[in-house]
Protein backbone atom coordinates (compact mmCIF):
# COMPACT_ATOMS: atom_id res chain seq x y z
CA UNK A 1 0.00 0.00 0.00
CA UNK A 2 1.83 3.64 -0.82
CA UNK A 3 0.57 6.77 -1.10
CA UNK A 4 -3.03 8.08 -0.87
CA UNK A 5 -4.60 5.72 -2.36
CA UNK A 6 -7.72 3.65 -0.50
CA UNK A 7 -7.73 0.03 0.43
CA UNK A 8 -10.39 -1.68 0.19
CA UNK A 9 -10.29 -2.66 4.15
CA UNK A 10 -9.51 1.39 4.90
CA UNK A 11 -12.73 1.96 2.17
CA UNK A 12 -14.73 -0.18 5.09
CA UNK A 13 -12.96 1.56 7.93
CA UNK A 14 -13.72 5.55 6.24
CA UNK A 15 -17.30 3.88 5.89
CA UNK A 16 -18.08 2.97 9.70
CA UNK A 17 -16.20 6.21 10.37
CA UNK A 18 -18.92 8.26 8.40
CA UNK A 19 -21.42 6.67 9.39
CA UNK A 20 -20.75 6.18 13.25
CA UNK A 21 -20.31 9.87 12.97
CA UNK A 22 -22.77 11.65 10.53
CA UNK A 23 -20.37 13.14 8.63
CA UNK A 24 -22.51 14.59 6.28
CA UNK A 25 -20.23 16.98 4.60
CA UNK A 26 -17.23 14.02 4.05
CA UNK A 27 -17.93 10.97 1.73
CA UNK A 28 -15.55 7.94 2.80
CA UNK A 29 -13.90 7.63 -0.63
CA UNK A 30 -12.55 11.41 0.22
CA UNK A 31 -10.78 10.65 3.30
CA UNK A 32 -7.00 9.86 3.30
CA UNK A 33 -5.55 7.01 4.38
CA UNK A 34 -2.42 9.05 5.68
CA UNK A 35 -4.08 12.52 6.62
CA UNK A 36 -4.52 13.11 10.30
CA UNK A 37 -8.27 12.01 11.68
CA UNK A 38 -8.37 14.08 14.49
CA UNK A 39 -8.02 17.76 14.94
CA UNK A 40 -6.68 19.50 11.95
CA UNK A 41 -7.57 16.60 9.58
CA UNK A 42 -11.21 15.03 9.74
CA UNK A 43 -11.36 17.62 12.95
CA UNK A 44 -13.21 14.80 15.00
CA UNK A 45 -12.13 15.20 18.77
CA UNK A 46 -12.29 12.96 21.80
CA UNK A 47 -15.78 11.87 21.52
CA UNK A 48 -15.87 10.87 18.14
CA UNK A 49 -13.09 8.47 19.18
CA UNK A 50 -15.64 7.02 21.77
CA UNK A 51 -17.96 6.72 19.12
CA UNK A 52 -15.48 5.05 16.57
CA UNK A 53 -14.58 2.46 19.69
CA UNK A 54 -18.77 1.71 19.91
CA UNK A 55 -19.22 0.92 16.39
CA UNK A 56 -15.72 -0.93 15.96
CA UNK A 57 -16.89 -2.97 19.17
CA UNK A 58 -20.37 -3.77 17.50
CA UNK A 59 -19.10 -4.50 14.12
CA UNK A 60 -15.79 -6.00 14.67
CA UNK A 61 -16.05 -7.39 17.67
CA UNK A 62 -12.85 -6.28 20.03
CA UNK A 63 -12.67 -3.19 22.44
CA UNK A 64 -10.02 -0.63 22.10
CA UNK A 65 -8.13 0.00 24.41
CA UNK A 66 -5.19 3.49 25.03
CA UNK A 67 -1.35 2.10 25.38
CA UNK A 68 -1.26 5.17 27.39
CA UNK A 69 -3.44 5.84 30.04
CA UNK A 70 -3.26 9.56 29.42
CA UNK A 71 -3.67 9.33 25.55
CA UNK A 72 -6.68 8.92 24.10
CA UNK A 73 -6.21 8.73 20.38
CA UNK A 74 -4.29 5.14 20.08
CA UNK A 75 -4.86 5.98 15.86
CA UNK A 76 -4.07 8.99 14.14
CA UNK A 77 -4.77 8.22 10.78
CA UNK A 78 -7.20 5.90 8.95
CA UNK A 79 -4.29 3.52 7.73
CA UNK A 80 -3.34 2.92 11.57
CA UNK A 81 -7.09 2.34 12.46
CA UNK A 82 -7.30 0.13 9.73
CA UNK A 83 -4.18 -2.00 10.79
CA UNK A 84 -5.00 -2.18 14.12
CA UNK A 85 -8.44 -3.64 12.97
CA UNK A 86 -7.18 -6.24 11.16
CA UNK A 87 -4.71 -7.23 14.02
CA UNK A 88 -7.62 -7.54 16.52
CA UNK A 89 -10.92 -8.27 14.88
CA UNK A 90 -12.47 -11.50 15.77
CA UNK B 1 -8.56 30.01 60.33
CA UNK B 2 -6.55 27.28 58.02
CA UNK B 3 -8.16 24.11 57.20
CA UNK B 4 -5.75 20.46 56.26
CA UNK B 5 -4.96 20.34 53.34
CA UNK B 6 -5.45 15.92 53.61
CA UNK B 7 -7.68 14.46 55.94
CA UNK B 8 -6.06 10.89 55.98
CA UNK B 9 -5.44 9.77 59.60
CA UNK B 10 -2.33 7.66 58.49
CA UNK B 11 0.80 8.19 56.57
CA UNK B 12 0.51 5.23 55.13
CA UNK B 13 -2.97 5.88 53.62
CA UNK B 14 -3.80 5.53 49.87
CA UNK B 15 -4.28 9.38 47.86
CA UNK B 16 -4.05 7.41 44.73
CA UNK B 17 -2.33 4.68 42.84
CA UNK B 18 -0.97 3.96 39.02
CA UNK B 19 -0.26 1.55 37.48
CA UNK B 20 3.39 1.08 39.40
CA UNK B 21 1.97 1.24 42.53
CA UNK B 22 -0.03 2.72 45.48
CA UNK B 23 1.00 6.63 46.41
CA UNK B 24 0.75 7.15 50.13
CA UNK B 25 -0.03 10.43 52.13
CA UNK B 26 4.05 10.51 52.46
CA UNK B 27 4.50 10.19 49.45
CA UNK B 28 2.32 12.88 48.36
CA UNK B 29 3.39 14.90 50.72
CA UNK B 30 6.94 14.68 50.15
CA UNK B 31 5.89 15.47 46.00
CA UNK B 32 3.90 18.18 47.22
CA UNK B 33 6.90 19.84 49.33
CA UNK B 34 9.26 19.57 47.07
CA UNK B 35 7.68 21.32 44.43
CA UNK B 36 5.75 24.10 46.36
CA UNK B 37 9.88 24.64 47.07
CA UNK B 38 10.59 25.49 43.09
CA UNK B 39 7.56 27.21 41.88
CA UNK B 40 7.85 30.54 40.61
CA UNK B 41 7.39 33.39 42.68
CA UNK B 42 4.41 34.26 41.34
CA UNK B 43 0.69 34.91 42.30
CA UNK B 44 -1.00 32.48 39.69
CA UNK B 45 -0.74 28.99 38.50
CA UNK B 46 -2.55 28.13 35.44
CA UNK B 47 -2.54 24.31 35.67
CA UNK B 48 -2.61 22.49 32.76
CA UNK B 49 -1.34 18.75 34.01
CA UNK B 50 -3.63 16.05 32.15
CA UNK B 51 -2.15 13.20 35.02
CA UNK B 52 -4.59 13.54 37.73
CA UNK B 53 -2.04 12.56 40.12
CA UNK B 54 0.40 15.43 39.11
CA UNK B 55 -2.71 17.88 38.72
CA UNK B 56 -3.14 17.02 42.49
CA UNK B 57 0.57 17.12 43.14
CA UNK B 58 0.74 20.53 41.43
CA UNK B 59 -2.44 22.05 43.15
CA UNK B 60 -1.39 21.43 46.59
CA UNK B 61 2.16 22.82 45.61
CA UNK B 62 0.06 25.96 44.37
CA UNK B 63 -2.19 26.21 47.63
CA UNK B 64 1.25 25.87 50.29
CA UNK B 65 2.62 28.34 48.43
CA UNK B 66 -0.31 30.78 49.22
CA UNK B 67 -0.94 30.87 44.93
CA UNK B 68 -4.01 30.42 43.03
CA UNK B 69 -4.94 27.90 40.69
CA UNK B 70 -6.33 29.13 37.45
CA UNK B 71 -8.12 26.40 35.73
CA UNK B 72 -9.26 27.04 31.77
CA UNK B 73 -12.15 24.50 30.30
CA UNK B 74 -9.90 23.74 27.45
CA UNK B 75 -5.59 24.42 26.25
CA UNK B 76 -6.39 26.22 23.10
CA UNK B 77 -3.84 29.15 23.28
CA UNK B 78 -6.77 31.64 22.52
CA UNK B 79 -8.46 30.45 26.00
CA UNK B 80 -4.91 30.67 27.84
CA UNK B 81 -4.17 33.91 26.38
CA UNK B 82 -7.41 35.50 27.28
CA UNK B 83 -6.83 34.04 30.91
CA UNK B 84 -3.61 35.07 31.63
CA UNK B 85 -4.54 38.51 30.16
CA UNK B 86 -6.69 39.05 33.14
CA UNK B 87 -4.43 37.27 35.86
CA UNK B 88 -1.38 39.20 34.83
CA UNK B 89 1.20 37.62 37.48
CA UNK B 90 0.95 34.26 36.16
CA UNK B 91 3.03 30.77 35.12
CA UNK B 92 1.39 27.86 33.85
CA UNK B 93 2.19 24.27 35.28
CA UNK B 94 2.94 21.87 32.67
CA UNK B 95 3.56 17.99 32.15
CA UNK B 96 5.42 18.75 29.16
CA UNK B 97 6.42 22.12 27.61
CA UNK B 98 3.58 23.25 25.24
CA UNK B 99 5.71 24.34 22.17
CA UNK B 100 4.62 27.88 20.85
CA UNK B 101 2.92 29.13 23.97
CA UNK B 102 4.05 32.24 24.71
CA UNK B 103 3.25 32.02 28.83
CA UNK B 104 5.93 31.00 31.02
CA UNK B 105 5.79 27.37 31.64
CA UNK B 106 6.63 25.36 34.75
CA UNK B 107 7.99 21.60 33.80
CA UNK B 108 5.79 19.75 36.31
CA UNK B 109 8.04 16.39 35.30
CA UNK B 110 11.46 17.99 34.74
CA UNK B 111 10.82 19.61 38.37
CA UNK B 112 9.83 16.03 40.00
CA UNK B 113 11.46 13.84 37.68
CA UNK B 114 14.62 14.86 39.66
CA UNK B 115 14.17 12.64 42.44
CA UNK B 116 11.36 9.79 41.36
CA UNK B 117 8.02 11.31 42.55
CA UNK B 118 6.73 7.84 43.76
CA UNK B 119 9.86 6.86 45.81
CA UNK B 120 8.51 5.35 49.15
CA UNK B 121 9.63 7.99 51.67
CA UNK B 122 10.21 7.40 55.30
CA UNK B 123 10.29 10.87 56.18
CA UNK B 124 6.87 11.70 58.02
CA UNK B 125 5.69 15.53 57.24
CA UNK B 126 3.34 17.67 58.81
CA UNK B 127 0.23 17.92 57.13
CA UNK B 128 0.08 21.73 55.43
CA UNK B 129 -2.45 23.89 56.59
CA UNK B 130 -4.01 26.06 53.59
CA UNK B 131 -5.67 29.68 54.62
CA UNK B 132 -9.52 29.50 54.56
CA UNK B 133 -9.83 32.12 52.70
CA UNK B 134 -7.29 31.48 50.19
CA UNK B 135 -8.89 31.51 46.95
CA UNK B 136 -7.60 28.06 46.00
CA UNK B 137 -8.86 28.00 42.21
CA UNK B 138 -10.78 29.86 39.82
CA UNK B 139 -12.54 27.73 37.28
CA UNK B 140 -13.45 28.76 33.99
CA UNK B 141 -16.48 28.15 31.82
CA UNK B 142 -17.06 30.42 28.38
CA UNK B 143 -19.45 32.86 28.83
CA UNK B 144 -21.67 34.71 26.78
CA UNK B 145 -19.56 37.42 25.99
CA UNK B 146 -16.46 35.84 23.89
CA UNK B 147 -14.45 35.78 27.68
CA UNK B 148 -14.02 32.88 29.42
CA UNK B 149 -15.91 33.94 32.84
CA UNK B 150 -13.93 33.43 35.92
CA UNK B 151 -15.73 31.65 39.21
CA UNK B 152 -13.33 31.76 42.09
CA UNK B 153 -13.33 29.24 44.72
CA UNK B 154 -12.05 29.15 48.30
CA UNK B 155 -10.32 26.57 49.79
CA UNK B 156 -13.11 26.53 52.73
CA UNK B 157 -15.69 26.48 49.93
CA UNK B 158 -14.08 23.63 48.46
CA UNK B 159 -13.63 21.41 51.27
CA UNK B 160 -17.13 21.83 52.65
CA UNK B 161 -18.26 21.27 49.63
CA UNK B 162 -16.61 17.66 49.84
CA UNK B 163 -17.86 17.20 53.41
CA UNK B 164 -21.50 17.88 52.09
CA UNK B 165 -20.87 15.10 49.46
CA UNK B 166 -19.69 12.65 51.77
CA UNK B 167 -22.73 12.85 53.92
CA UNK B 168 -24.98 12.21 50.62
CA UNK B 169 -22.87 9.41 49.35
CA UNK B 170 -21.64 7.78 52.74
CA UNK B 171 -17.84 7.88 52.08
CA UNK B 172 -17.10 7.84 55.47
CA UNK B 173 -19.03 4.67 56.45
CA UNK B 174 -18.16 2.73 53.26
CA UNK B 175 -14.61 3.70 52.08
CA UNK B 176 -14.29 3.96 48.50
CA UNK B 177 -11.72 4.39 45.86
CA UNK B 178 -12.45 6.93 42.94
CA UNK B 179 -11.61 6.52 38.70
CA UNK B 180 -12.94 9.31 36.62
CA UNK B 181 -13.11 10.02 33.57
CA UNK B 182 -13.79 13.56 33.81
CA UNK B 183 -11.01 16.28 33.80
CA UNK B 184 -9.65 17.80 36.60
CA UNK B 185 -9.72 21.36 35.65
CA UNK B 186 -13.88 21.11 35.40
CA UNK B 187 -15.70 22.25 38.36
CA UNK B 188 -17.28 18.77 38.66
CA UNK B 189 -13.80 16.86 37.84
CA UNK B 190 -11.83 19.08 40.56
CA UNK B 191 -14.20 18.40 43.12
CA UNK B 192 -15.15 14.93 42.38
CA UNK B 193 -11.94 13.43 42.04
CA UNK B 194 -9.39 16.12 43.50
CA UNK B 195 -10.93 17.00 46.61
CA UNK B 196 -12.69 13.50 47.20
CA UNK B 197 -9.44 12.30 47.96
CA UNK B 198 -7.93 14.92 49.38
CA UNK B 199 -10.63 15.52 51.95
CA UNK B 200 -12.91 12.44 51.65
CA UNK B 201 -9.73 10.06 52.06
CA UNK B 202 -10.81 8.17 48.58
CA UNK B 203 -7.54 6.91 46.68
CA UNK B 204 -8.02 7.96 43.08
CA UNK B 205 -6.74 6.71 40.02
CA UNK B 206 -4.21 8.78 38.79
CA UNK B 207 -4.64 8.77 35.25
CA UNK B 208 -7.73 9.54 32.80
CA UNK B 209 -9.05 6.11 31.65
CA UNK B 210 -11.08 6.39 28.26
CA UNK B 211 -11.89 3.47 26.58
CA UNK B 212 -14.95 1.87 28.30
CA UNK B 213 -12.41 -1.20 28.41
CA UNK B 214 -9.61 0.88 29.98
CA UNK B 215 -12.13 2.53 32.74
CA UNK B 216 -13.27 -1.80 33.03
CA UNK B 217 -9.80 -2.61 34.16
CA UNK B 218 -8.77 0.35 35.64
CA UNK B 219 -11.95 -0.23 37.73
CA UNK B 220 -10.56 -3.79 38.90
CA UNK B 221 -7.26 -2.49 39.47
CA UNK B 222 -8.58 -1.01 42.81
CA UNK B 223 -7.60 -2.49 46.06
CA UNK B 224 -11.68 -1.49 47.28
CA UNK B 225 -14.84 -0.85 45.79
CA UNK B 226 -15.11 1.78 42.91
CA UNK B 227 -17.09 4.84 42.42
CA UNK B 228 -17.25 5.88 38.70
CA UNK B 229 -17.38 9.39 38.16
CA UNK B 230 -18.38 10.43 34.09
CA UNK B 231 -21.09 11.64 31.73
CA UNK B 232 -23.67 10.59 29.69
CA UNK B 233 -21.39 10.53 27.20
CA UNK B 234 -19.06 8.26 28.66
CA UNK B 235 -21.88 5.96 30.40
CA UNK B 236 -23.33 5.77 26.74
CA UNK B 237 -20.09 4.82 25.36
CA UNK B 238 -19.79 2.12 28.27
CA UNK B 239 -23.27 0.35 27.91
CA UNK B 240 -22.84 0.27 23.94
CA UNK B 241 -19.96 -2.09 23.95
CA UNK B 242 -20.02 -5.34 24.03
CA UNK B 243 -19.17 -8.51 26.15
CA UNK B 244 -17.44 -6.18 28.95
CA UNK B 245 -18.18 -7.53 32.54
CA UNK B 246 -18.12 -4.99 35.27
CA UNK B 247 -16.93 -5.54 38.67
CA UNK B 248 -15.66 -3.83 41.58
CA UNK B 249 -18.02 -1.07 41.08
CA UNK B 250 -19.97 0.14 44.17
CA UNK B 251 -21.68 2.74 42.45
CA UNK B 252 -21.62 5.15 39.49
CA UNK B 253 -22.01 8.66 39.57
CA UNK B 254 -23.33 10.55 36.37
CA UNK B 255 -23.48 14.49 36.02
CA UNK B 256 -22.47 17.96 33.18
CA UNK B 257 -26.58 16.84 31.89
CA UNK B 258 -28.96 14.94 32.93
CA UNK B 259 -29.08 11.52 32.18
CA UNK B 260 -31.69 9.78 30.26
CA UNK B 261 -34.16 7.33 32.57
CA UNK B 262 -33.86 4.44 29.45
CA UNK B 263 -30.01 5.32 29.65
CA UNK B 264 -30.07 4.90 33.24
CA UNK B 265 -31.74 1.45 32.98
CA UNK B 266 -29.58 0.60 30.45
CA UNK B 267 -26.75 1.22 32.62
CA UNK B 268 -28.18 -0.73 35.67
CA UNK B 269 -28.91 -3.86 33.63
CA UNK B 270 -25.34 -3.80 31.41
CA UNK B 271 -23.10 -2.70 34.34
CA UNK B 272 -25.05 -4.36 37.05
CA UNK B 273 -24.34 -1.11 39.04
CA UNK B 274 -26.68 1.52 40.95
CA UNK B 275 -26.53 5.05 39.41
CA UNK B 276 -26.32 8.35 40.81
CA UNK B 277 -26.36 11.33 39.78
CA UNK B 278 -24.87 14.89 40.81
CA UNK B 279 -26.55 18.42 39.67
CA UNK B 280 -24.45 21.16 39.92
CA UNK B 281 -23.16 24.47 38.07
CA UNK B 282 -19.41 26.03 37.69
CA UNK B 283 -20.67 28.98 40.62
CA UNK B 284 -22.31 27.06 43.18
CA UNK B 285 -20.38 23.86 42.54
CA UNK B 286 -22.31 20.13 43.35
CA UNK B 287 -25.28 20.90 45.05
CA UNK B 288 -27.45 18.01 44.56
CA UNK B 289 -27.78 14.17 44.02
CA UNK B 290 -30.85 12.10 42.63
CA UNK B 291 -30.89 8.24 42.25
CA UNK B 292 -32.44 8.19 38.86
CA UNK B 293 -34.40 5.38 38.76
CA UNK B 294 -35.49 5.84 41.42
CA UNK B 295 -36.88 9.22 41.98
CA UNK B 296 -36.53 12.71 39.16
CA UNK B 297 -36.37 14.72 41.81
CA UNK B 298 -33.26 16.18 42.84
CA UNK B 299 -32.49 16.20 46.67
CA UNK B 300 -30.11 19.38 47.17
CA UNK B 301 -27.23 18.44 49.83
CA UNK B 302 -27.90 19.44 53.42
CA UNK B 303 -27.20 22.95 54.54
CA UNK B 304 -27.84 24.11 50.42
CA UNK B 305 -31.50 25.53 49.53
CA UNK B 306 -33.65 26.76 46.65
CA UNK B 307 -35.99 29.08 46.71
CA UNK B 308 -37.50 31.60 44.07
CA UNK B 309 -37.52 35.50 44.06
CA UNK B 310 -38.91 38.18 41.58
CA UNK B 311 -39.21 35.46 39.16
CA UNK B 312 -35.99 34.48 39.40
CA UNK B 313 -34.95 30.95 41.05
CA UNK B 314 -31.43 31.26 43.34
CA UNK B 315 -29.54 29.17 45.26
CA UNK B 316 -28.39 29.48 49.01
CA UNK B 317 -25.17 27.87 49.34
CA UNK B 318 -23.48 29.19 52.59
CA UNK B 319 -19.96 27.76 51.78
CA UNK B 320 -19.80 29.77 48.36
CA UNK B 321 -20.50 33.19 49.71
CA UNK B 322 -23.60 34.94 48.06
CA UNK B 323 -27.06 33.05 46.90
CA UNK B 324 -26.41 33.14 43.27
CA UNK B 325 -28.62 32.90 40.22
CA UNK B 326 -29.43 29.20 38.39
CA UNK B 327 -30.00 29.79 34.97
CA UNK B 328 -32.03 26.55 33.89
CA UNK B 329 -35.45 26.03 34.17
CA UNK B 330 -36.81 24.13 37.41
CA UNK B 331 -40.00 23.46 39.21
CA UNK B 332 -39.23 24.15 42.76
CA UNK B 333 -41.13 21.56 45.50
CA UNK B 334 -39.76 22.98 48.66
CA UNK B 335 -36.56 24.39 49.94
CA UNK B 336 -34.64 21.36 49.46
CA UNK B 337 -36.20 19.43 46.19
CA UNK B 338 -36.42 20.85 42.42
CA UNK B 339 -37.33 19.41 39.22
CA UNK B 340 -35.67 20.18 36.01
CA UNK B 341 -37.93 20.80 33.46
CA UNK B 342 -35.17 22.59 30.99
CA UNK B 343 -32.15 24.41 30.05
CA UNK B 344 -31.59 27.76 30.07
CA UNK B 345 -31.70 29.02 25.98
CA UNK B 346 -28.22 30.33 25.53
CA UNK B 347 -25.99 27.80 28.05
CA UNK B 348 -25.85 24.39 26.23
CA UNK B 349 -23.33 21.49 27.86
CA UNK B 350 -21.52 19.20 25.48
CA UNK B 351 -19.60 16.36 26.30
CA UNK B 352 -19.58 18.12 30.36
CA UNK B 353 -18.11 21.02 28.56
CA UNK B 354 -20.46 24.16 28.84
CA UNK B 355 -20.69 26.69 26.01
CA UNK B 356 -22.41 29.69 24.86
CA UNK B 357 -24.38 29.64 21.38
CA UNK B 358 -24.39 33.10 21.83
CA UNK B 359 -20.76 32.91 22.33
CA UNK B 360 -19.97 30.68 19.06
CA UNK B 361 -22.43 33.00 16.74
CA UNK B 362 -20.01 35.78 17.64
CA UNK B 363 -17.35 34.12 16.53
CA UNK B 364 -18.74 32.84 13.58
CA UNK B 365 -19.91 36.18 12.58
CA UNK B 366 -16.62 37.57 13.32
CA UNK B 367 -14.98 35.30 10.30
CA UNK B 368 -14.09 37.46 7.40
CA UNK B 369 -16.90 36.56 4.45
CA UNK B 370 -19.74 35.59 6.93
CA UNK B 371 -22.55 38.02 6.73
CA UNK B 372 -24.93 36.06 9.20
CA UNK B 373 -24.88 33.04 11.48
CA UNK B 374 -27.38 30.94 13.74
CA UNK B 375 -25.99 28.41 16.28
CA UNK B 376 -28.69 25.70 17.25
CA UNK B 377 -28.65 22.72 19.09
CA UNK B 378 -31.21 20.02 17.56
CA UNK B 379 -33.39 18.08 20.17
CA UNK B 380 -32.03 14.51 18.71
CA UNK B 381 -32.58 12.81 22.31
CA UNK B 382 -29.33 11.55 22.31
CA UNK B 383 -26.25 11.56 24.31
CA UNK B 384 -23.69 12.99 21.94
CA UNK B 385 -25.84 15.79 21.00
CA UNK B 386 -23.84 18.29 18.22
CA UNK B 387 -25.02 21.67 17.36
CA UNK B 388 -25.67 22.85 13.91
CA UNK B 389 -24.66 26.35 12.08
CA UNK B 390 -26.30 28.07 9.79
CA UNK B 391 -24.32 30.81 7.90
CA UNK B 392 -24.90 33.52 5.58
CA UNK B 393 -21.75 33.48 3.46
CA UNK B 394 -21.94 33.40 -0.50
CA UNK B 395 -17.88 33.24 -0.83
CA UNK B 396 -16.66 30.49 1.68
CA UNK B 397 -17.03 26.99 1.40
CA UNK B 398 -18.34 25.49 5.00
CA UNK B 399 -14.86 23.45 5.09
CA UNK B 400 -12.99 27.65 5.33
CA UNK B 401 -15.81 28.45 7.67
CA UNK B 402 -15.16 25.24 10.27
CA UNK B 403 -11.34 26.01 10.19
CA UNK B 404 -11.59 29.30 10.79
CA UNK B 405 -13.65 28.73 13.34
CA UNK B 406 -11.69 25.39 14.91
CA UNK B 407 -8.83 28.00 15.93
CA UNK B 408 -11.22 29.87 18.62
CA UNK B 409 -13.69 27.82 19.85
CA UNK B 410 -13.48 24.22 21.51
CA UNK B 411 -13.65 21.35 19.08
CA UNK B 412 -17.01 19.74 21.05
CA UNK B 413 -18.58 23.64 19.80
CA UNK B 414 -17.64 23.20 16.38
CA UNK B 415 -21.04 22.79 14.73
CA UNK B 416 -21.77 19.75 12.57
CA UNK B 417 -23.03 20.03 10.24
CA UNK B 418 -22.26 23.97 9.15
CA UNK B 419 -25.14 25.03 6.37
CA UNK B 420 -24.87 27.47 3.88
CA UNK B 421 -28.17 29.29 3.78
CA UNK B 422 -29.23 32.77 2.09
CA UNK B 423 -30.61 34.02 4.72
CA UNK B 424 -32.02 33.05 8.51
CA UNK B 425 -35.58 32.89 9.67
CA UNK B 426 -36.24 35.31 11.46
CA UNK B 427 -39.95 36.23 12.08
CA UNK B 428 -41.63 39.23 12.46
CA UNK B 429 -40.33 40.89 15.54
CA UNK B 430 -36.54 40.13 14.27
CA UNK B 431 -36.44 36.98 16.63
CA UNK B 432 -34.87 33.45 15.63
CA UNK B 433 -37.48 30.65 17.05
CA UNK B 434 -36.31 27.44 18.08
CA UNK B 435 -39.05 26.22 15.94
CA UNK B 436 -37.71 27.84 12.70
CA UNK B 437 -34.68 26.77 13.37
CA UNK B 438 -35.34 23.36 13.78
CA UNK B 439 -37.42 23.68 10.65
CA UNK B 440 -34.84 24.81 8.59
CA UNK B 441 -32.55 22.18 10.52
CA UNK B 442 -34.43 19.14 8.84
CA UNK B 443 -35.03 21.24 5.54
CA UNK B 444 -31.28 21.44 4.82
CA UNK B 445 -30.42 17.97 6.50
CA UNK B 446 -32.40 16.28 3.43
CA UNK B 447 -30.57 18.22 1.33
CA UNK B 448 -27.20 18.92 2.49
CA UNK B 449 -25.17 19.95 -0.37
CA UNK B 450 -27.40 23.04 -1.73
CA UNK B 451 -27.81 26.55 -0.65
CA UNK B 452 -31.25 26.85 1.00
CA UNK B 453 -32.88 29.23 -0.45
CA UNK B 454 -35.66 30.77 1.77
CA UNK B 455 -35.35 30.48 5.57
CA UNK B 456 -39.08 29.23 6.49
CA UNK B 457 -41.90 28.49 4.19
CA UNK B 458 -40.89 25.87 1.65
CA UNK B 459 -39.06 26.54 -1.11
Amino acid sequence: MVGSQQSERELEVAELIVEALNLEDVSAAEIEPEAPLFREGLGLDSIDALEIAMAISQKYGFQLRSDDPNNATIFSTLRQLSEHIEKNKQ
Amino acid sequence: MKLSLIQHQNNNALVAWTEQGEITCTTFLNDVMQLAQQLPDKKYAINLCENRYLFMVAFAAVLVRGQTNLLPQNQLTETLYAVAEDYADNYCITETAIAGLRLQQFNLKAAIEQENPFKASQDTLAVPQIAAELVAAIVFTSGSTGKPQANSKTWKALVQGAKMAAERFGFDNNPVAIVSTVPPQHMYGLETSILYSLQNTCPVYAGRPFYPDDIRRVVESAGQPVVLITTPVHLRACVTSKNLQWNNLAFVISATAPLRKEMAQQVQSEMQVSIKEIFGCTEAGSMASRETLKDQTWHLYNGIEIYKENNKIYIHAPHVGEDCILNDVVEIIDRQHFKLIGRDDDMVNIAGKRGSLSDIKLKLEAIDGVDDAAVFLPDDNNEIARLAAFVVAENLTTKQIISELANKVDSVFIPRPVYKVQRLPYNKTGKLTQQALTELYCKCKNRPNETIKAGYKGT
